[in-house]
């Protein structure tokens, strides 16, 4: 087995052959990070695996004078060896371009650019085939001449031709295609789907085999069953193979692919006939070669045909080979001349009659039959031609077709009945063709031209036949460049005029709208005029949105001006759009968190817990602030809640206190016996705090303003115990102390204050404590 | 909360496409941390921007635009001696590129748990070899993780598994066909074990393999439609975008019946439809492997006493393909279970790490109560046997550590589980057979249960000879007598002999494999007891400066 070049492989200078180390293991490194970065490839990973492995081969060899040496002497034979193999191609190639009889200026520069190589090279090559010809034909006479004379017939087929010889070619290159003929397969066998066709040939590379037969060392004519039983074996092998390296892998996938294929008749005939394809892809890059212009001159088509049927084909499936390969590349056909088809057509004429003379006898004794099955048909066409309705008709002809298939008598009626259809096909064909295009005339009238191209995109979605598809595809063509035409004008007029953002929308629309445009690259060229201009106004937009914390923008912004530049700007941008994105997240986070609390509806408590599982989870959030103004924001909410559940229960409770209070007004309650009035709610319920410090309170009752008075004061001891401790007693909801306004100096270490307090809980006694005016406690306002 | 008295241990699961950390809670149960996106699992992508080395999520979709600066499918390439990732000028072997990956975990894991990550455990294949081993511990020291133990994913996902099934005794079998490996293991669950009994697969093998098709059909469409020729792959940007496109279509494969894709290309633009049926057929061969696989080990495991299984078990993403469980279904006339596909195996390390911290915790106490050494938790099971430790030290010691833990009493005394496993390959020496054929003989066989112990007599081939090279090799086959071309070496040693030995002499040489699948080998010469030990530190895994190297490069990168 041969293995690459390491030259070659590194694509190190082989003439003179590069000897330095460094540049050879630059090349080395280099190789290696590349085939790495392939390793994962869909298609070329295993290559890449496989010469990932390569490399402590090659650094040995490299690196070593003699081995190198040697490796570069291989390098220069398998050098030539490709130029020799080069040069058949294109002598190929040649051949079939002069098929028409001469060769063009346009096929000498089509060839040298299809082969990489100077024009004059390929007419060397020309000058020698022509050379080569004439001895060709001398050949080809003596060959003749073998057989002891030669007709005047011969000698003018030779000349006329006097190009090549398919028959040459067909001794060199004859390869047995699969015609067992045995086994005619009625319908079409199942096709392999191109892309296993691909995944296996690529497969079969790194093991180095031509087929999976081969790759099973068994001939194309072995039983499915012992397929199978190498296909397991094969596997097993490859299991107790130590390494798993890439051509392990490679192998494992083939048995795989050999036990699928290899399990019935009709899959490995689908296999069959790829196989014999790819023996074709020879064949299609001929195809290549001759299509030019989305067209393949009839005089290459027949060539063509020709080789195709070298390889071992029919002519018609020749014929089928090539036109849907044509089909597939959207290539048309050219047809013959006309001169031709008229000498063909004599010529069959000709054929009938023999026919006819031959087959006089059978024709008579079947005459009245077929006088009957006439008339029915003629019955036939008439119903149909009374139709109107052309999918009708074809129904009918084809009911017929159907019915009659296969039977003899019938044969030159179901010919006709095709033909009838195929007419009526193509006149209805014809018909659509004309009608969506005066619709689409009439919309490039009102320079509708996207209505106009919709009305195309649409008919060719009903896949009208080629020819059809072709001029549909030019007509769109054709808009699209007068509608280019028309945008790039109202874009040069929007350059001059409008802002920075609108222009550099108009630029962008207009490449995506003309990926081929005609004046793409002046587009491009003054958007890329544009990129500081463009920055600018990017940065500003970027504050201005920052500012409105709307990140998404400022996402779109920078991925935006990303996918336009390439410039330092860019990069700066780049280095933005992580921090966009993990706001854009964090937004998020935030406002499902929203919604989440939203969902508790008033359950404030809920909803609190909401932020306040999540800070406790994530301590660090970049949301923390937002989170906690929430949680201030529903802390009042919840006092808020709190404050007026408390307020109708204590006015509940003040109106069975047996007439000593009353609340008087919103919020105030004033005590019958006094005259004081007092505030219904204290400080817990109605600050923001639920406690504040003696100072504070004193500052609270100063700014309250409730029940519509506002000169509310510290009550004093007196006033506090008289309404706590004289029954009936103002209610009491739960355990707390207030304030009184009585205060005293005291000194321990520092001067301090203490205050007169009163602590009160329900069903208990009141009490009288002396508090350090820095405790935390709650106020109850009264006024005279 | 959780008093904390022992040490926590997390558990990884570091996949070819996705990966994820899990830890034991206050009630003993296995939980999945979700990482700093809110997402369970992490994609095992990372992307160097820049300063910045991104990993998950944003990495992945980084790919399509800065296709050049994103690494995939990592784990494939752990223990490939010569890939290297260059970026920016700098190499970057897989170890290292996994250490991001491990790094990130670590780093959400502490974010969200509000503690240091320190001990871990981490799963593989089990059908990675020692190489693959030792590079997936490198991965988590260079990210500065305490690497407790290496175990393998089909046995995490049985742990994960047999932690919620009460029943005594099951053999299950578990079918573990995840991003870039396909494991099949046989695995014995009792009370007190989980045990493996046969393990077989393929790392080579795995959902990527079912995109790559995809990938490959998507660019023949292409072709097709639009009459280019060129491999549309060559670009990265186009590779990228398929290898995500093909992804997402595998998955809404798994839900529909078939699935649109758009395929962009140098400005043209395809859209087609793919059906299930058509992705059926473009990977029958990739399911028909799995299958294979299965029935071999299915064999093996019948040669050692197994003939049947309880369950099925379906672990991996890639099983949530319809088409999996119909071929399992219909090829073993059984209906598999799908099991926790994505979490089962992080969940079961964690449960593993957990018991391994109990253990420890278990072992401190008793030894210092008992004043007796116990060095392995296996020693432990037998001194309670031999009634060298009574049964009533366990229970208070465990009683003790429930208590202070906060974790219950069965919990803690079921920590007590052990693992048993067996090795995927087999081990041997190249030696000469008496045809004087250098050929592999192999001392441990695949599927032996670990740990083991294995010695054997080989001869001196000449009088008077100097040294024996000892060649350590790694091969897949159950055979004792191998060609040498079948194997990998692994490591290589030699023996220096005294001098004037007759021919013939006798050198024996021992391997000992640990549960881990680490190797050590001793050889000796016996009559002058001339010994060497290799500890196979593997030539292909990252070490010496390399390693310290990506080791402060990785503490210094911050990881997004």
């Amino acid at each position: 087995m041969e293995r690459e070049n390491f030259y070659i492989l590194l694509e190190l200078s082989i003439d003179p052959p590069e000897t330095d180390p460094e540049t050879i293991e630059s090349a080395i490194t280099r190789k290696q990070s590349e085939w790495s970065r392939m390793r994962n490839h869909p298609t070329k990973g295993l290559q890449a695996q496989k010469y990932i492995s390569m490399i402590p081969e090659i650094r040995r060899v490299m690196n070593d004078p003699d081995l190198r040496e040697k490796e570069a002497a291989a390098a220069k034979d398998s050098n030539v060896k490709d130029k020799t193999d080069k040069i058949a191609e294109i002598d190929r190639h040649i051949d079939i371009l002069m098929g028409k009889g001469y060769i063009s200026k346009e096929d000498i520069v089509r060839l040298a650019q299809v082969h990489e190589i100077a024009e004059n090279e390929i007419q060397d090559r020309i000058r020698i085939k022509k050379d080569e010809k004439y001895t060709r034909i001398d050949q080809q006479l003596s060959l003749r001449m073998a057989k002891g004379y030669i007709t005047e017939e011969e000698i003018n087929k030779l000349a006329k031709r006097h190009n090549f010889k398919p028959e040459d070619i067909k001794s060199r290159v004859y390869n047995p295609m699969l015609k067992n003929g045995k086994t005619k397969t009625p319908s079409a066998p199942r096709q392999m789907d191109r892309s296993l066709e691909k995944s296996i040939r690529e497969n079969l590379k790194i093991v180095d085999k031509k087929s999976l037969y081969d790759f099973l060392s068994l001939h194309e004519s072995t039983e499915l069953e012992a397929l199978q039983e190498a296909a397991i074996e094969k596997k097993k092998q490859l299991a107790s193979a130590g390494k798993k390296d890439a051509r392990v892998t490679a192998g494992n996938t083939l048995a795989g692919y050999c036990v699928t294929i290899f399990k019935n008749e009709e899959t490995r005939i689908a296999y069959d006939i790829s196989l014999a394809k790819s023996r074709l892809a020879e064949l299609d890059s001929d195809i290549d070669v001759s299509g030019f212009n989305g067209k393949i001159r009839n005089e290459y088509y027949e060539v063509l045909v020709r080789k195709a049927m070298d390889f071992g084909m029919e002519k018609h499936e020749a014929e089928r080979y090539i036109k849907d390969y044509c089909k597939r590349k959207k290539w048309t056909i050219e047809p013959p001349k006309g001169t031709k088809r008229k000498l063909m057509m004599v010529a069959a004429g000709v054929c009938v009659l023999l026919a006819v003379l031959s087959t006089a006898g059978f024709l008579y004794v079947n005459h009245r039959e077929e006088q009957a099955i006439n008339r029915q048909y003629e019955g036939l066409i008439a119903r149909v031609d009374a139709s109107n309705n052309v999918d009708e008709q074809v129904s009918a002809l084809r009911q017929f077709i159907q019915s009659h298939q296969g039977d003899k008598k019938y044969e030159a009626l179901v010919d006709d009945a095709r033909r009838r259809i195929d007419i009526r096909l193509s006149k209805k064909d014809e018909k659509q063709y004309a009608e969506m295009s005066s619709r689409v005339d009439s919309w490039l009238r009102d320079e509708d031209f996207d209505t106009a191209k919709s009305q195309i995109a649409d008919y060719l979605e009903t896949n009208p036949p080629a020819q059809y598809v072709a001029n549909a595809r030019k007509k769109m063509a054709e808009i699209d460049s007068m509608a280019e035409k028309r945008d790039f004008e109202a874009l040069s007029r929007i350059v001059i005029e409008a802002d920075i953002a609108e222009k550099i929308r108009a630029l962008t629309d207009y490449i995506e709208k003309y990926p081929d445009g005609k004046n793409l690259s002046q587009v491009k060229d003054m958007l890329n005029d544009m990129g500081n201009e463009y920055y600018i106004y990017v940065e500003n937009a970027l504050e201005k949105a920052e500012a409105d914390k709307n990140w998404e923008e400022c996402e779109a912004l920078a991925r935006g001006y990303i996918e336009l530049y390439d410039n330092s700007h860019a990069d700066t941008l780049k280095g933005e759009l992580a921090r966009y994105r993990q706001n854009i997240r964090q937004e998020q986070v935030f406002q499902a968190l929203q919604q989440k609390a939203t969902h508790a509806g008033e359950d404030y408590v809920r909803a609190r817990r909401v932020y306040t599982d999540y800070l406790k989870a994530y301590p660090n959030t970049p949301i923390k602030k937002r989170i906690d103004e929430e949680v201030v924001r529903l802390d009042r909410l919840i006092r808020k809640a709190e404050a007026e559940r408390m307020k109708n229960q204590l006015a509940d409770m003040i109106r069975s206190s047996g007439g000593r209070f009353i609340e008087t007004g919103e919020g105030v309650v004033k005590d019958t016996e006094t005259g004081l009035m007092w505030t219904l709610l204290d400080s817990a319920a109605t600050a923001d705090k639920p406690c504040m410090p003696f100072d504070d309170a004193a500052a609270y009752t100063e700014d309250l303003s409730t029940g519509g008075y506002s000169d509310w004061r510290l009550p004093t001891a007196t006033e506090l115990s008289n309404i706590y401790k004289t029954d009936p007693a103002f209610p009491v909801l739960e355990e707390k102390w207030y304030w009184s306004a009585d205060s005293y100096s005291g000194y321990s270490e520092e001067w301090y204050k203490i205050v007169d307090t009163i602590t009160v809980s329900p069903g208990g006694k009141a009490m009288e404590t002396r508090r350090d005016s820095r405790e935390c406690g709650v106020v109850r306002a009264v006024k005279d | 909360m959780n008093k904390k008295s022992i040490k926590r241990i997390f558990g990884i699961d570091l996949g070819t496409t996705y990966s994820s950390i899990s830890y034991v809670d206050e009630f003993g149960k296995a939980v999945i941390i979700a990482n700093s996106e809110n997402e369970r699992v992490t994609p095992s992508v990372v992307f160097f921007d820049e300063e910045n080395i991104v990993v998950g999520e944003v990495a992945k979709e980084s790919a399509k635009l800065y296709p050049d600066e994103v690494v995939s499918f990592i784990k494939r390439s752990m223990g490939e001696p010569n890939f290297i990732f260059e970026f920016a000028g700098q190499r970057y072997r897989p170890e290292e590129i996994s250490a991001y990956i491990l790094k990130k975990l670590a780093q959400d894991a502490r974010e969200f748990m509000n503690e240091e990550v320190t001990d871990v455990v981490i799963t593989c294949p089990a059908y990675f070899g020692i190489n693959e081993r030792e590079a997936t511990r490198k991965a988590g020291e260079i990210a500065g993780l305490n690497v407790r133990h290496i175990i393998n994913e089909p046995t995490a996902a049985a742990i994960a598994y047999g932690s919620l099934e009460t029943t005594d005794k099951k053999t299950v079998l578990v079918y573990d066909l995840g991003g870039g490996t396909f494991d099949v293991t046989m695995i014995y669950i009792s009370k007190e074990a989980v045990e493996v009994v046969c393990t077989g697969g393929d790392h080579n093998l795995g959902g990527k393999d079912w995109d790559d098709r995809i990938v490959a059909y998507l660019v023949e469409k292409f072709q097709e439609e639009t009459g280019i020729t060129e491999d549309i792959l060559d670009d990265p940007d186009t590779w990228q975008d398929l290898q995500l496109s093909a992804e997402k279509a595998k998955k809404s494969l798994s839900q529909r019946n078939k699935t649109p894709i758009a395929i962009t290309h140098g400005g043209q633009r395809i859209k087609l439809m793919l059906e299930r049926e058509k992705f059926e057929e473009l990977t029958e061969d990739l399911l028909y492997r799995t299958i294979d696989f299965t029935r071999e080990m299915l064999e093996a495991a019948e040669a050692k006493g197994f003939p049947s299984f309880d369950e099925f078990i379906l672990v991996g993403g890639a099983t949530r393909m319809p088409q999996v469980i119909e071929k399992i279904s219909k090829e073993f006339n059984i209906t598999p279970k799908i099991f926790d596909p994505d979490e089962a195996v992080a969940k079961g390390a964690a449960i593993y790490g957990w018991k391994l911290a109990l253990n420890d915790d278990l072992i401190r106490r008793l030894s210092e109560k008992t004043q007796k050494v116990i060095e392995r938790p296996e020693t432990l099971t037998e001194m309670i046997d031999k009634q060298e430790i009574s049964a009533e030290d366990f229970r208070e010691a465990a009683m003790a550590l429930a208590d202070e833990s906060g974790y219950t009493l069965p919990s803690v005394e079921n920590a007590m589980l052990q693992v048993r496993n067996v090795t995927s390959k087999s081990f041997g020496v190249v030696a000469h057979n008496p045809n004087n054929e250098e050929i592999i003989f192999n001392l441990v066989l695949r599927n032996t249960p670990v740990p083991v112990r294995i010695k054997k007599k080989f001869f001196t081939a000449a009088h008077n000879q100097q040294t024996v090279l000892i060649r350590i090799m790694e091969s897949e086959t159950s055979k004792v007598e191998i060609p040498v071309d079948n194997a990998v070496e692994i490591k290589k040693a030699v023996l220096n002999l005294p001098s004037d030995l007759p021919e013939d002499s006798p050198i024996a040489i021992e391997y000992e494999l640990n549960e881990e699948g680490r190797l050590h080998i001793t050889a000796e010469e016996t009559t002058n007891a001339q010994k060497i030990d290799v500890v196979v530190d593997t030539a292909s895994v990252i070490s010496g400066e390399e390693f310290e190297q990506a080791k402060i490069r990785t503490q210094k990168h911050m990881v997004l």
